[in-house]
Protein backbone atom coordinates (compact mmCIF):
# COMPACT_ATOMS: atom_id res chain seq x y z
CA UNK A 1 0.00 0.00 0.00
CA UNK A 2 0.87 3.41 -0.74
CA UNK A 3 -0.55 7.03 -0.31
CA UNK A 4 -2.30 6.74 3.15
CA UNK A 5 -0.31 9.53 4.54
CA UNK A 6 -1.00 11.72 2.08
CA UNK A 7 -4.56 11.05 2.47
CA UNK A 8 -4.33 10.98 6.49
CA UNK A 9 -2.71 14.69 6.03
CA UNK A 10 -5.21 16.12 4.07
CA UNK A 11 -8.25 14.56 5.96
CA UNK A 12 -6.62 16.46 9.30
CA UNK A 13 -6.41 19.63 7.10
CA UNK A 14 -10.01 19.54 5.62
CA UNK A 15 -11.77 18.56 8.41
CA UNK A 16 -10.02 21.26 10.60
CA UNK A 17 -10.28 24.32 8.57
CA UNK A 18 -14.02 23.57 7.17
CA UNK A 19 -13.48 25.49 4.38
CA UNK A 20 -11.29 28.74 5.86
CA UNK A 21 -7.95 28.97 4.01
CA UNK A 22 -6.45 30.66 6.58
CA UNK A 23 -7.17 27.98 9.12
CA UNK A 24 -6.10 25.51 6.60
CA UNK A 25 -2.60 26.99 5.65
CA UNK A 26 -2.04 27.48 9.38
CA UNK A 27 -3.23 23.46 10.26
CA UNK A 28 -0.17 22.85 7.62
CA UNK A 29 2.41 24.72 8.88
CA UNK A 30 1.24 23.41 12.55
CA UNK A 31 2.13 19.92 11.40
CA UNK A 32 5.49 20.79 10.24
CA UNK A 33 6.49 21.87 13.44
CA UNK A 34 4.83 19.14 15.38
CA UNK A 35 7.76 16.62 12.50
CA UNK A 36 5.53 16.18 9.94
CA UNK A 37 7.34 16.97 6.44
CA UNK A 38 3.34 17.67 4.99
CA UNK A 39 4.75 18.19 1.18
CA UNK A 40 6.95 15.45 1.22
CA UNK A 41 4.25 12.91 1.17
CA UNK A 42 2.57 11.95 -2.09
CA UNK A 43 0.21 9.48 -3.56
CA UNK A 44 3.16 7.24 -4.15
CA UNK A 45 4.95 7.75 -0.42
CA UNK A 46 5.10 4.25 1.14
CA UNK A 47 3.06 3.77 4.43
CA UNK A 48 5.94 3.86 6.64
CA UNK A 49 3.57 2.91 10.21
CA UNK A 50 5.42 4.92 12.19
CA UNK A 51 4.68 8.32 10.40
CA UNK A 52 1.18 6.72 10.43
CA UNK A 53 1.24 6.90 13.98
CA UNK A 54 2.74 10.03 14.39
CA UNK A 55 -0.16 11.70 12.31
CA UNK A 56 -3.06 9.55 13.90
CA UNK A 57 -1.66 10.71 17.47
CA UNK A 58 -1.48 14.55 15.93
CA UNK A 59 -5.11 13.87 14.59
CA UNK A 60 -6.02 13.14 17.81
CA UNK A 61 -4.67 16.79 19.02
CA UNK A 62 -6.80 18.21 16.85
CA UNK A 63 -10.49 16.43 17.37
CA UNK A 64 -9.88 14.62 14.05
CA UNK A 65 -10.11 10.56 13.46
CA UNK A 66 -8.22 9.29 10.63
CA UNK B 1 -7.41 58.49 15.81
CA UNK B 2 -7.75 54.43 16.64
CA UNK B 3 -4.20 54.11 17.82
CA UNK B 4 -1.76 56.24 19.37
CA UNK B 5 1.68 55.39 19.60
CA UNK B 6 4.20 56.94 22.42
CA UNK B 7 8.01 56.24 23.43
CA UNK B 8 8.64 57.76 26.83
CA UNK B 9 11.61 58.13 28.82
CA UNK B 10 10.86 59.06 32.63
CA UNK B 11 12.84 59.44 35.90
CA UNK B 12 10.88 56.46 37.09
CA UNK B 13 7.78 54.33 36.27
CA UNK B 14 5.14 56.89 37.78
CA UNK B 15 6.58 59.95 35.46
CA UNK B 16 6.08 57.40 32.66
CA UNK B 17 2.42 56.96 33.34
CA UNK B 18 2.36 60.38 34.05
CA UNK B 19 3.29 61.60 30.66
CA UNK B 20 1.53 59.00 29.22
CA UNK B 21 -1.67 59.94 31.04
CA UNK B 22 -1.46 63.54 29.65
CA UNK B 23 -0.29 62.65 26.29
CA UNK B 24 -3.45 60.54 26.17
CA UNK B 25 -6.05 63.09 27.76
CA UNK B 26 -8.49 62.72 25.22
CA UNK B 27 -7.89 59.32 24.31
CA UNK B 28 -9.79 56.28 25.82
CA UNK B 29 -7.66 53.31 25.23
CA UNK B 30 -9.88 49.79 25.25
CA UNK B 31 -6.27 48.42 25.22
CA UNK B 32 -2.68 49.39 26.24
CA UNK B 33 -0.12 47.59 25.32
CA UNK B 34 3.80 48.52 26.01
CA UNK B 35 7.04 47.13 26.29
CA UNK B 36 9.29 48.77 29.22
CA UNK B 37 12.73 48.55 29.76
CA UNK B 38 13.68 46.54 32.19
CA UNK B 39 15.31 49.49 34.20
CA UNK B 40 11.76 50.68 35.06
CA UNK B 41 10.49 49.25 38.18
CA UNK B 42 6.89 48.19 38.62
CA UNK B 43 5.73 50.10 35.70
CA UNK B 44 2.51 47.88 35.33
CA UNK B 45 1.74 49.67 38.81
CA UNK B 46 2.13 52.87 37.68
CA UNK B 47 0.19 52.51 34.39
CA UNK B 48 -2.83 50.59 36.07
CA UNK B 49 -3.41 53.37 38.19
CA UNK B 50 -3.05 55.74 35.07
CA UNK B 51 -5.75 53.66 33.04
CA UNK B 52 -7.53 52.44 35.71
CA UNK B 53 -10.42 51.74 33.08
CA UNK B 54 -8.25 50.17 29.83
CA UNK B 55 -7.07 46.09 29.73
CA UNK B 56 -2.79 46.79 30.08
CA UNK B 57 -0.64 43.97 29.11
CA UNK B 58 3.04 44.08 28.44
CA UNK B 59 6.83 42.88 28.58
CA UNK B 60 10.27 44.12 29.60
CA UNK B 61 12.93 45.01 27.16
CA UNK B 62 16.49 45.20 25.94
CA UNK B 63 15.30 47.88 24.02
CA UNK B 64 12.23 49.07 22.31
CA UNK B 65 11.02 50.69 19.17
CA UNK B 66 8.86 53.74 18.61
CA UNK B 67 8.10 54.81 15.12
CA UNK B 68 11.02 55.59 13.59
CA UNK B 69 12.91 55.50 16.91
CA UNK B 70 14.92 53.00 18.66
CA UNK B 71 15.75 53.32 22.17
CA UNK B 72 17.08 51.78 25.45
CA UNK B 73 16.07 53.37 28.65
CA UNK B 74 12.49 54.12 27.72
CA UNK B 75 8.55 52.33 27.37
CA UNK B 76 7.03 52.34 23.90
CA UNK B 77 3.07 52.38 24.33
CA UNK B 78 0.65 51.46 21.87
CA UNK B 79 -3.31 52.91 23.15
CA UNK B 80 -5.68 50.85 21.00
CA UNK B 81 -9.81 52.32 21.20
CA UNK B 82 -12.58 51.09 20.41
CA UNK B 83 -12.11 52.34 16.81
CA UNK B 84 -9.30 49.81 16.03
CA UNK B 85 -10.55 47.24 19.44
CA UNK B 86 -13.58 46.57 19.72
CA UNK B 87 -13.20 44.76 22.67
CA UNK B 88 -10.41 42.43 24.06
CA UNK B 89 -9.89 39.29 26.73
CA UNK B 90 -6.69 38.98 28.59
CA UNK B 91 -5.75 35.88 30.28
CA UNK B 92 -2.28 34.88 31.95
CA UNK B 93 -0.81 31.23 32.15
CA UNK B 94 1.70 30.37 34.84
CA UNK B 95 4.08 28.24 35.39
CA UNK B 96 3.96 27.41 31.78
CA UNK B 97 7.27 25.18 32.08
CA UNK B 98 4.48 22.46 33.84
CA UNK B 99 3.52 22.21 30.15
CA UNK B 100 -0.35 22.62 31.16
CA UNK B 101 -3.56 21.86 29.15
CA UNK B 102 -4.46 25.56 27.71
CA UNK B 103 -7.95 23.91 26.41
CA UNK B 104 -9.88 25.52 29.35
CA UNK B 105 -8.09 28.60 28.70
CA UNK B 106 -8.93 29.20 25.66
CA UNK B 107 -12.43 28.02 25.72
CA UNK B 108 -13.18 30.66 28.44
CA UNK B 109 -12.01 33.21 25.71
CA UNK B 110 -13.43 32.03 23.17
CA UNK B 111 -16.96 32.04 25.51
CA UNK B 112 -15.89 36.12 26.07
CA UNK B 113 -17.12 36.63 22.47
CA UNK B 114 -19.87 34.53 21.93
CA UNK B 115 -18.26 31.27 21.58
CA UNK B 116 -15.86 29.40 18.62
CA UNK B 117 -18.60 29.69 16.14
CA UNK B 118 -18.55 33.61 16.68
CA UNK B 119 -15.02 34.11 16.19
CA UNK B 120 -14.91 31.38 13.24
CA UNK B 121 -17.18 33.65 11.05
CA UNK B 122 -15.70 36.98 12.03
CA UNK B 123 -12.41 35.12 11.48
CA UNK B 124 -10.74 38.07 9.72
CA UNK B 125 -11.34 39.86 13.12
CA UNK B 126 -10.16 38.01 15.92
CA UNK B 127 -7.02 38.00 16.66
CA UNK B 128 -4.49 37.04 19.58
CA UNK B 129 -1.41 39.02 21.09
CA UNK B 130 1.28 36.64 23.25
CA UNK B 131 4.10 38.02 25.95
CA UNK B 132 6.33 35.14 26.66
CA UNK B 133 8.53 35.48 29.72
CA UNK B 134 11.73 34.07 28.54
CA UNK B 135 13.20 32.66 31.38
CA UNK B 136 11.00 29.13 31.44
CA UNK B 137 12.10 28.23 27.92
CA UNK B 138 9.06 26.26 27.34
CA UNK B 139 7.83 28.26 24.60
CA UNK B 140 7.78 25.64 21.94
CA UNK B 141 5.99 23.20 23.84
CA UNK B 142 3.36 26.29 24.40
CA UNK B 143 3.00 27.28 21.12
CA UNK B 144 2.27 23.42 20.05
CA UNK B 145 -0.45 23.28 23.00
CA UNK B 146 -1.66 26.89 21.67
CA UNK B 147 -2.26 25.92 18.24
CA UNK B 148 -4.41 22.48 19.25
CA UNK B 149 -6.58 24.47 21.77
CA UNK B 150 -7.49 26.84 18.95
CA UNK B 151 -7.47 28.16 15.58
CA UNK B 152 -7.17 31.78 16.52
CA UNK B 153 -3.60 33.24 14.77
CA UNK B 154 -1.20 34.50 17.90
CA UNK B 155 1.60 36.97 17.28
CA UNK B 156 4.18 37.65 19.33
CA UNK B 157 7.61 37.29 21.51
CA UNK B 158 9.47 36.67 24.51
CA UNK B 159 10.52 39.16 27.03
CA UNK B 160 13.80 40.33 27.17
CA UNK B 161 16.15 42.91 29.55
CA UNK B 162 18.60 45.29 29.80
CA UNK B 163 21.77 44.01 31.17
CA UNK B 164 21.29 43.50 34.86
CA UNK B 165 17.45 43.79 34.56
CA UNK B 166 14.39 40.70 35.19
CA UNK B 167 12.72 39.41 32.83
CA UNK B 168 8.94 40.19 32.98
CA UNK B 169 5.54 39.86 31.14
CA UNK B 170 2.74 42.11 32.77
CA UNK B 171 -0.97 41.84 32.97
CA UNK B 172 -3.09 44.49 34.28
CA UNK B 173 -1.30 45.35 37.17
CA UNK B 174 0.83 42.44 37.94
CA UNK B 175 4.16 41.38 36.64
CA UNK B 176 4.62 37.39 36.01
CA UNK B 177 7.97 35.26 35.87
CA UNK B 178 7.39 31.75 34.16
CA UNK B 179 4.43 33.30 32.43
CA UNK B 180 2.13 33.54 29.28
CA UNK B 181 -0.05 36.34 29.07
CA UNK B 182 -2.78 36.01 25.97
CA UNK B 183 -4.79 38.48 25.03
CA UNK B 184 -7.39 38.09 22.25
CA UNK B 185 -8.43 41.15 20.23
CA UNK B 186 -11.63 41.74 18.53
CA UNK B 187 -10.92 44.14 16.05
CA UNK B 188 -13.00 46.80 14.64
CA UNK B 189 -11.54 46.54 10.59
CA UNK B 190 -9.59 43.30 10.93
CA UNK B 191 -5.75 43.33 10.84
CA UNK B 192 -2.72 40.51 8.93
CA UNK B 193 -0.02 39.17 10.39
CA UNK B 194 3.81 38.76 8.99
CA UNK B 195 6.59 37.13 9.67
CA UNK B 196 10.12 38.18 8.17
CA UNK B 197 13.47 36.62 8.58
CA UNK B 198 16.66 37.62 7.07
CA UNK B 199 17.83 34.09 6.28
CA UNK B 200 17.54 32.29 3.26
CA UNK B 201 17.83 28.54 2.23
CA UNK B 202 21.78 27.93 1.76
CA UNK B 203 21.40 24.34 0.70
CA UNK B 204 17.93 22.83 -0.68
CA UNK B 205 19.31 19.14 0.97
CA UNK B 206 16.80 18.44 3.70
CA UNK B 207 18.11 16.84 6.82
CA UNK B 208 16.02 14.84 9.34
CA UNK B 209 15.95 15.12 12.85
CA UNK B 210 16.53 11.65 14.14
CA UNK B 211 17.61 11.88 17.46
CA UNK B 212 17.01 15.04 19.51
CA UNK B 213 15.89 16.50 23.04
CA UNK B 214 12.85 18.59 22.22
CA UNK B 215 12.63 19.38 26.21
CA UNK B 216 16.39 20.70 26.75
CA UNK B 217 16.31 22.08 22.92
CA UNK B 218 19.34 19.58 22.31
CA UNK B 219 19.92 18.00 18.50
CA UNK B 220 21.80 15.20 18.61
CA UNK B 221 21.27 13.71 15.00
CA UNK B 222 20.74 14.47 11.08
CA UNK B 223 19.92 11.61 8.89
CA UNK B 224 21.27 8.82 11.73
CA UNK B 225 24.46 10.73 11.95
CA UNK B 226 26.03 12.58 14.83
CA UNK B 227 24.65 16.01 13.85
CA UNK B 228 27.51 18.88 13.90
CA UNK B 229 29.36 16.29 11.10
CA UNK B 230 25.90 16.42 9.02
CA UNK B 231 26.21 20.40 9.19
CA UNK B 232 29.96 20.61 8.12
CA UNK B 233 29.03 18.43 5.20
CA UNK B 234 26.44 20.51 4.36
CA UNK B 235 28.54 23.80 4.10
CA UNK B 236 31.72 22.35 3.47
CA UNK B 237 33.97 23.37 6.44
CA UNK B 238 35.60 21.49 9.39
CA UNK B 239 33.85 19.76 11.87
CA UNK B 240 36.11 21.89 14.53
CA UNK B 241 35.28 24.79 12.94
CA UNK B 242 31.67 24.58 12.94
CA UNK B 243 30.61 27.07 15.63
CA UNK B 244 32.37 29.26 13.77
CA UNK B 245 29.17 29.14 11.22
CA UNK B 246 26.43 29.18 14.10
CA UNK B 247 25.14 32.65 13.72
CA UNK B 248 25.59 33.11 9.98
CA UNK B 249 24.29 29.55 9.14
CA UNK B 250 21.04 28.97 11.69
CA UNK B 251 18.39 26.10 10.79
CA UNK B 252 15.14 26.33 9.41
CA UNK B 253 12.02 24.07 8.62
CA UNK B 254 10.46 24.96 5.38
CA UNK B 255 6.70 24.96 5.83
CA UNK B 256 5.99 25.80 1.74
CA UNK B 257 6.80 29.17 1.10
CA UNK B 258 7.77 29.77 4.99
CA UNK B 259 10.88 29.84 7.30
CA UNK B 260 11.20 28.84 10.51
CA UNK B 261 14.15 29.89 11.89
CA UNK B 262 16.08 27.57 14.59
CA UNK B 263 19.59 28.96 16.03
CA UNK B 264 22.24 27.70 17.78
CA UNK B 265 23.36 27.96 21.16
CA UNK B 266 26.49 25.80 21.44
CA UNK B 267 28.27 22.33 21.43
CA UNK B 268 26.96 20.64 24.48
CA UNK B 269 27.14 16.70 25.99
CA UNK B 270 27.27 15.46 22.54
CA UNK B 271 25.05 17.00 20.73
CA UNK B 272 23.74 21.09 19.92
CA UNK B 273 21.54 23.18 21.90
CA UNK B 274 19.62 25.22 19.76
CA UNK B 275 17.37 27.94 21.18
CA UNK B 276 14.36 26.49 20.33
CA UNK B 277 13.75 22.87 20.11
CA UNK B 278 13.21 20.60 16.75
CA UNK B 279 10.91 17.65 17.44
CA UNK B 280 12.34 14.04 15.61
CA UNK B 281 10.54 13.43 12.56
CA UNK B 282 11.27 17.31 11.66
CA UNK B 283 12.79 17.99 7.93
CA UNK B 284 15.41 21.21 8.11
CA UNK B 285 17.74 22.99 5.84
CA UNK B 286 20.39 25.05 6.24
CA UNK B 287 20.22 28.40 5.95
CA UNK B 288 22.08 31.53 5.25
CA UNK B 289 21.64 35.03 7.28
CA UNK B 290 21.08 37.81 4.29
CA UNK B 291 20.12 42.08 4.56
CA UNK B 292 17.86 42.56 7.32
CA UNK B 293 16.63 46.15 5.98
CA UNK B 294 16.20 45.01 2.68
CA UNK B 295 14.01 41.85 3.48
CA UNK B 296 11.82 43.57 6.35
CA UNK B 297 11.54 46.39 3.23
CA UNK B 298 10.13 43.85 0.91
CA UNK B 299 8.02 41.93 3.24
CA UNK B 300 6.36 45.36 4.84
CA UNK B 301 6.19 46.57 1.08
CA UNK B 302 4.48 43.10 0.27
CA UNK B 303 2.29 42.73 2.87
CA UNK B 304 0.77 46.19 3.88
CA UNK B 305 -0.53 47.72 0.28
CA UNK B 306 -2.34 50.48 2.96
CA UNK B 307 -1.77 52.28 5.86
CA UNK B 308 -2.92 50.74 8.57
CA UNK B 309 -4.03 51.57 12.24
CA UNK B 310 -0.82 50.39 13.53
CA UNK B 311 1.63 47.94 13.38
CA UNK B 312 3.55 46.22 16.64
CA UNK B 313 6.75 44.48 15.72
CA UNK B 314 8.32 41.65 17.79
CA UNK B 315 12.12 41.96 16.42
CA UNK B 316 14.70 39.54 17.89
CA UNK B 317 17.41 40.91 19.59
CA UNK B 318 19.95 39.34 17.63
CA UNK B 319 18.32 41.14 14.85
CA UNK B 320 18.46 44.34 17.10
CA UNK B 321 22.13 43.76 17.72
CA UNK B 322 22.73 43.08 14.19
CA UNK B 323 21.54 46.35 12.75
CA UNK B 324 23.03 47.83 15.80
CA UNK B 325 26.72 46.83 14.42
CA UNK B 326 26.02 47.37 10.71
CA UNK B 327 25.09 50.65 11.69
CA UNK B 328 21.54 50.15 9.67
CA UNK B 329 19.47 51.38 12.78
CA UNK B 330 18.48 54.56 10.97
CA UNK B 331 17.25 53.24 7.94
CA UNK B 332 15.48 50.03 9.56
CA UNK B 333 13.62 52.48 11.70
CA UNK B 334 12.72 54.27 8.92
CA UNK B 335 10.92 51.35 7.37
CA UNK B 336 8.16 51.58 10.76
CA UNK B 337 8.30 55.27 10.59
CA UNK B 338 5.19 55.15 8.21
CA UNK B 339 3.04 53.68 10.27
CA UNK B 340 2.13 54.19 13.93
CA UNK B 341 3.72 51.31 15.66
CA UNK B 342 5.73 50.02 18.16
CA UNK B 343 7.89 47.13 18.72
CA UNK B 344 10.81 45.32 21.29
CA UNK B 345 13.52 43.32 20.98
CA UNK B 346 12.74 40.30 21.96
CA UNK B 347 14.08 36.85 23.26
CA UNK B 348 12.23 34.46 20.95
CA UNK B 349 9.18 35.41 18.32
CA UNK B 350 5.77 33.57 17.87
CA UNK B 351 3.80 32.73 15.29
CA UNK B 352 2.17 29.13 14.85
CA UNK B 353 5.12 27.86 16.64
CA UNK B 354 8.55 29.76 18.78
CA UNK B 355 10.81 31.07 16.16
CA UNK B 356 14.29 32.83 16.39
CA UNK B 357 16.13 35.09 14.42
CA UNK B 358 12.18 36.21 12.83
CA UNK B 359 10.54 39.70 13.39
CA UNK B 360 6.57 38.90 13.87
CA UNK B 361 4.38 41.40 13.06
CA UNK B 362 0.84 42.21 14.09
CA UNK B 363 -0.67 44.79 11.87
CA UNK B 364 -4.05 46.44 12.64
CA UNK B 365 -6.53 47.98 10.34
Amino acid sequence: MAGQIQKMIQTVITQKAKGNTVIANSIRTKMYLKGIAVDKFTPTSPDDPAVMQKVREIAKEFGVIV
Amino acid sequence: MAIQTLSIRGTDSQDVARQAREALADFQPKLLLFFASSTYERPETALREAFPNSEIIGSSSHSEYCNDSYTSGSVSIMAMDAGSVEDVCVQVVENISSEPDLRDVLNGMHDHFGGVDEILANFERYVGIILFESSAKAEETFMDRLGTATDLLFVGGSSSAADGGQSLVYANGRSYTGAAVLAVLKTANGYDVLKTQSAHIFSERKLAVTRSDLRNRILYEFDHRPCGEVYAEVLGVELDEIQHYFVCNPLGVVAGDEIFVRTFNQIQDGGITLHCGLPEGTEINVLKTGDIVDDTRKALEEAIPYQPAGVINFNCLYRTLEILNENQVEPYCALFGRYPSIGFSTNGEAFLGHINETSTILVIK
